[in-house]
């Protein structure tokens, strides 16, 4: 029932008459579309379905520019972590592949899933301590190399 | 990108502008005819990957139907995805 109106719909945009075009000028919905959107994909009570939404951006150690958000009712909290189980692979793409941040995102993943089952001993902590100098870091108390030079 | 009443295939340039200004921070802030374009197609581009991603996971799933599910799963690259590197339309098997 959906797709055969929205092969009509589409058949309506493609073939715009005059009409058509002059109520395109705004930069809202024309009546034609609006009735379209609100018979075809516009979220009602009767669906059964929550408004999905984003999570809204918190810094927990500085202070939030707007106030704590509040979940709303009847909405649904689009969740960025609860398929993390998949996330330490790239996902298949269409027209945009994957940029640096993102494979960077993937390779933690990918680095917290092999951690998840370490016992004793960190192996990333391992590797790394060996290469440690001490006057690269700032230490309280400590005195540092070029000081005691 | 074929200009039709301002509609590059998707979003108008008005509601495309009308989307900026709502968030801009200085009300004096333009845009111009090109950029209104461009940021036009990039949100088609957003708005496509998005449900292609999200109906590949359900292929994958083996699903008729892509639900919120779907596109929970790619979300997380989806977002942290938008770079500059365009490539053609791969596919993956």
């Amino acid at each position: 029932e959906r797709r055969s109106s929205s092969l009509q719909h589409r058949a309506a945009l493609c073939g715009a008459g005059q009409k058509e075009m002059s109520s395109h000028e705004s930069w809202s919905l024309s009546p034609e579309e609006f009735e379209i959107w609100d018979r075809l994909y516009r979220i009602k009570e009767s669906d059964g379905i929550k408004e999905p939404v984003l999570p809204r951006v918190q810094f927990e150690t500085l202070e939030n520019l707007e106030g704590t958000p509040k979940p709303q009712e009847g909405t649904r909290e689009l969740s960025l972590s609860e398929w993390s189980i998949w996330q330490n692979q790239p996902l298949p793409t269409s027209l945009v592949g994957h940029s640096g941040p993102c494979h960077l995102f993937i390779s933690a993943m990918e680095m917290m899933e092999l951690m998840r089952h370490q016992q004793g001993d960190c192996s990333y902590e391992r590797e790394l301590q060996p290469h440690l100098r001490m006057e690269d870091v700032n230490i309280p108390g400590n005195k540092r190399m070029e000081d005691r030079a | 990108m074929e200009e039709r009443g301002g509609r590059a295939g998707g979003f108008r340039k008005n509601t495309v502008d009308r989307l900026l200004h709502l968030h801009f921070r200085d009300a004096r802030t333009r845009v111009n005819a090109d950029a209104q374009l461009l940021m036009a197609e990039l949100l088609k581009v957003f708005v496509r990957e998005a449900a292609a991603r999200a109906a590949r996971q359900a292929q994958a799933e083996d699903l008729e139907k892509v639900d919120t599910e779907q596109l929970e799963k790619v979300l997380p690259q989806l977002v942290c995805s938008c770079g500059p590197e365009l490539h053609g339309s791969r596919i993956w098997m």
